[in-house]
């Protein structure tokens, strides 16, 4: 057990983490200790160390410290004490549980249980749940718990003030360095322990406000503290302190239990639109929803100038940027389950436009380049190198070259239109998006004898830096290009006033659209260059081959085996490259350069990334290549879980997450999204025999239930008809409130046809 | 006495076990501890006739005490070792049979692959052995992110007796498998982005590895590709270790512990083995 706290204990706080998108709090032991990192996260918080550093999301004091102390002597967790310790992330109900045996020296036994979570139905709401029997002796038991300032792990934030709330209850007061967010946390706990009559103080120790709870306690006497938290921040409101205090305080006549069914009933409500069920392969479930779970955790509908980081709320590692992976990975999920969270995500983008603005301005181009790393308000923060433990002293040029960010923005906030028809977000801020990243392209290409090319790129395979007409960007660019003209054509046509006003303000030409048709029709492409392969970049094919079957097994990632020079002149891919174009643009290629390049970049990729085996998985399910594709599923439904990349303890890996539903979804049940509607075309892996899953789509919402190699059935919840068919078949319109079903033939897939009750 | 720390050497009477004589004596001055010379005989001699035989021809240790003990050479050491708790066992790689075909001599084999405590091997053959005025600075400490806490944690207090710091280097290399115990940690398989996987891996690796170190104990870390035995002899070389540590299981068989026997054959420093549990 000591053994597993040392060693794993960061890692287990970021699984752990409890979260409802306004904020995240990992794991953590509520006692703390030498090997916790605790940590809680709210959305937006962000602070500097120092003016010219880069902004990082801002760990607020910790709510959860929690000590018990039997006859003044504390009770911790240490291999000697425990007879019984565990700790249960029940995913369903979002609550986190933990048991715990203590044995002291003197041979006195204690049962403690404590339970947390972050409200999902209240969003500044946490509560913490403490239950205290003492098994075998009659002593005094003391219960500390308060709000700790945690000046070890957040730089970035000062205590402003911290001290008792009037009657019951203590409160801190905090403020972010450099952005001045102030942070107001209030707390009140109550005492319930039957006969019981507790002695009650607040003090402030070491700057540290804490509630105490003193009583004499009777063998196998139950005693339970039920400690309620608010938190509210500047970014909410202009008086943060009274709405934390006032909130905590309302909450006196509320039972815990009540709030908590609240609770419960907000997350049964987001099960009934996320869940995936498969039956035949429990660690895929256990993966499946875990994946879910935290990405559920990570988005707040009503929170429009925040999104969701690499590693969302739980953890510090990655100083809650946001980088590409958050439309390419995380948001699809949000768009097909909760559009209401996809739609925050993406105006959070609309929001950042200015700095996105000033930044094509500043490299010389026109329209909006998106940061890299986007933080507050969108400025760049790529650090312009990192010292390796090597000693190598690597440049960080994504900041710079990976300009394929801005197609993923757009990719998202069209996908987000084609599948809920928001026409408020499309004129508030998805054609404004959707223009400035088109005419950003336009003005980034250079023209070649009729053709563009776009040179000195980044693409997603981040081994090859600084390269000319990179497929996955010239091809994005040019998808970017003609969707901004469909959009724009669209707002023009059905609200020409709306468009005028929008037109003015982004000082639009009519001749701009034109030019960008043009582009986008004569970009270049590399279609066939080789047989049906398309090259990565101009030049690949001249690179070193190599197959990265020849290197393992290993313990590192591939370039750090090969050392970076010799990296980047091989055809070693990082990550899906080429590989997305075949999911992204599907309809673009054959069946055979599908099938083709896939293999062919198969074997030459590393999965340097954590963002890349979902993606292999999702190909090579559509390509019915389901041992390959059940590997990469594996692999990245153990990416937190099984801790094999080495750092889950900086947080989980959101976009792997994302990822991983993605592969279930797109990959397994072969979902295709059009604009006329949805299409699917389910290849399981052997062991599912049964797959269940819901998408929102034009605000209906279709339940969907494939049983292996027999039959589809799909029910269409709502008012209206839905486009829905069997892929590479004709499209149906189902209505709603009716079953129908496809059936399988033994060789394929039928069209639905509906069933009779 | 007692509450000093105790170094032991095991002397067999040859030149060749002498070799780590310069060692001890500096480490048992270093630490202010007790050195315990430890000859294993029938026939114990008188105290001047045994310096003689041992081939002593001074001590300038602070504290020594001189023991014959009886019985098969390893069961009596080890014995002898964990009955005053010593701290760690010095001794050269061979004795009477000395033989530089072989990696070690029977009586050192038996002690590594058994010994509770650390053990500190030195080949008489290197070219520059240490003497009475070694004052070892830095120890290099290849770790190969199994969670190996006991062995660790000892090497970790010697490093603090010795008011050495230590290097620790992970290396990572093709054919090399994941540990399989729960806790290892490995160069990160995946690096999403650089700027954040590595600051945030050594963060975690020192956590984990480095967590109960003495306060004292200065750590660096280092990471590096390439053949284990290779990398740790360069790197050895190329940062002025004075010292390696290495972690094991304990066993020299054959296909077993290819790097320990690797550094064993080639290096020219002091080893400091330290069994792990398997």
């Amino acid at each position: 057990m000591k053994k597993d706290i040392i060693h794993c204990e960061r890692e287990i706080e970021s699984l752990f983490t409890v979260g409802n998108g306004y904020l995240g709090t990992r794991g953590s032991l509520e006692e703390q200790g030498s090997v916790s990192n605790p940590a809680t996260l709210v959305a937006g918080v962000y602070g500097k160390t120092k003016a010219d550093a880069t902004e990082e999301l801002a760990v607020v004091p910790d709510w959860l410290l929690t000590r018990i102390y039997v006859e003044g002597e504390e009770l911790t967790l240490t291999r000697e004490s425990i007879l019984e310790h565990r700790r249960i992330l029940d995913l369903k109900r979002a609550v986190l549980i933990r048991e715990w045996r203590h044995r002291n020296d003197k041979g006195r036994i204690t049962t403690i249980k404590y339970l947390r979570f972050a409200s999902l139905a209240d969003r500044h709401l946490m509560v913490l749940r403490l239950v205290v029997i003492p098994e075998n002796y009659r002593a005094q038991i003391r219960v500390e718990t308060g709000i700790k300032p945690c000046q070890k792990c957040s730089p970035v934030l000062t205590i402003v003030e911290s001290g008792a709330l009037e009657d019951k209850g203590v409160f801190v007061e905090s403020r972010t360095q450099f952005s001045d967010i102030v942070i107001a946390e209030a707390q009140v706990s109550r005492f319930a322990g039957g006969s019981i009559t507790p002695g009650y103080r607040t003090h402030n120790e070491q700057s540290i406000p804490i509630e105490e709870w003193t009583w004499q306690a009777e063998i196998g006497q139950s005693a339970t503290i039920e400690k309620f938290v608010s938190i509210y921040t500047s970014r909410d409101t202009d008086r943060p302190g009274p709405a934390a205090r006032k909130h905590v305080k309302g909450l006196a006549d509320q039972k815990l239990d009540d709030i908590l069914g609240k609770h419960v009933d907000a997350w049964a409500h987001r099960w009934s639109t996320s869940l995936i069920a498969v039956q035949g392969d429990h660690d895929a479930q256990k993966w499946i929803n875990f994946a879910t779970y935290h990405l559920i955790i990570a988005a707040n509908p009503i929170d429009e100038h925040s999104s969701i980081s690499a590693r969302a709320l739980t953890g510090t590692v990655y100083k809650g940027h946001i980088f590409w992976d958050t439309e390419m990975f995380i948001l699809p999920f949000f768009i097909y389950t909760h559009p209401e969270c996809a739609r925050a995500m993406l105006m959070y983008r609309y929001h950042t436009l200015p700095a996105a603005r000033k930044k094509a301005a500043e490299m010389g181009y026109e329209g909006a380049l998106y940061a890299w790393e986007s933080a507050m308000n969108g400025d760049e923060m790529t650090p312009p190198f990192v010292p390796a433990p090597t000693g190598e002293i690597i440049p960080i040029l994504s900041g710079k070259l990976e300009q394929h960010i801005n197609a993923a923005v757009a990719y998202g906030a069209w996908s987000y239109w084609n599948a809920t028809q928001d026409v408020d977000f499309l004129v508030t801020g998805g054609v404004e998006i959707l223009a400035e990243t088109a005419r950003f392209w336009a003005s980034r290409v250079e023209e070649r004898d009729g053709v563009y090319h776009i040179n000195d790129v980044e693409g997603p395979d981040e081994y090859h830096e600084g390269v000319d007409d990179n497929m996955y960007t010239n091809m994005m660019a040019a998808w970017n290009l003609k969707r901004a003209v469909e959009a724009i054509d669209y707002v023009e046509e059905f609200y020409p006033d709306i468009w005028s006003k929008l037109q003015n303000h982004i000082e639009l030409a009519m001749t701009e659209t034109e030019c960008w048709v043009e582009i986008a029709d004569n970009i270049y492409k590399d279609v066939i260059h080789s047989g049906n392969l398309i090259e990565q970049f101009d030049g690949y094919f001249d690179l070193q081959d190599i197959d990265v079957a020849d290197y393992e097994p290993r313990t590192a990632a591939l370039d750090v085996i090969l050392g970076r020079e010799k990296t980047a002149a091989s055809q070693l891919v990082k990550q899906a490259d080429v590989v997305m174009l075949l999911y992204l643009m599907e309809d673009e290629f054959t069946e055979k350069m599908l099938r083709d390049n896939f293999e062919y970049y198969d074997r030459r990729t590393a999965h340097g990334s954590s963002l890349c085996p979902s993606i292999y998985g999702l190909v090579a399910a559509r390509l019915g290549l389901m041992e390959t594709s059940i590997r990469y599923f594996r692999q990245a439904g153990t990416i937190d879980l099984a801790n094999n990349m080495g750092n889950a303890s900086g947080g989980v890996h959101a976009a792997a997450l994302g990822g991983l539903w993605q592969q279930v979804i797109m990959g397994f049940a072969g979902v295709r999204v059009k604009k006329e509607g949805v299409y699917l075309y389910p290849s399981m892996p052997d062991s599912w025999n049964h797959l269940t899953f819901s998408l929102r789509w034009r605000n209906q919402l279709l339940h969907f239930d494939v049983e292996r190699e027999k039959h589809i059935t799909v029910t269409v919840e709502g008012d209206r008809e839905v486009g829905a068919g069997i892929y590479n078949r004709p499209l149906g319109l189902l209505a709603p409130g009716r079953t129908y079903r496809a059936i399988w033939d033994g060789v394929t897939w039928q069209g639905f046809n509906e069933q009779k009750a | 006495m007692k509450d000093k720390p105790a170094i032991v050497i095991p002397l067999d009477g040859s030149i060749t076990a002498t070799a780590a004589l310069g060692a001890a004596q500096a480490v048992a001055n270093l630490i202010e501890g007790v050195l315990h010379i430890v000859h294993t005989t029938e026939r114990p001699l008188p105290e001047d006739q045994l310096l003689k035989t041992l081939n002593i021809d001074s001590l300038q240790v602070k504290c020594f005490v001189l023991h014959q003990i009886s019985g098969d050479a390893v069961d009596a050491i080890l014995k002898f070792a964990l009955s005053i708790e010593a701290k760690m066992i010095i001794m050269s790689s061979h004795g009477h049979t000395y033989n530089p075909q072989h990696l070690v001599g029977g009586t050192a084999i038996g002690i590594i692959q058994h010994a509770a405590m650390p053990v500190m091997v030195i080949r008489p053959g290197i070219k520059k052995l240490p003497d009475l005025s070694w004052t070892p600075a830095r120890m290099l400490l290849p770790l190969e992110g199994a969670p190996e806490v006991a062995a660790i944690e000892q090497i970790f207090s010697l490093a603090k007796l010795m008011g050495v710091d230590i290097d620790v280097l992970h290396i990572v290399f093709v054919g090399a498998e994941q540990p399989s115990e729960a806790g290892a940690l490995t160069s990160p398989k995946y690096i999403d982005y650089p700027q954040y996987d590595w600051p945030a891996w050594a963060e975690e690796f020192i956590s984990r590895f480095g967590a109960h170190r003495p306060l004292e104990v200065k750590l660096r870390l280092f990471h590096r590709e390439g053949r284990p035995a290779d990398v740790m002899l360069g790197f050895a070389l190329e940062n002025n270790e004075d010292l390696i540590a290495l972690s094991w299981h304990g066993h020299l068989e054959k296909e077993r512990a290819a790097v320990v026997k690797g550094i064993l054959q080639r290096t020219e420093l002091p080893i400091l083995l330290m069994r792990s549990e398997e």
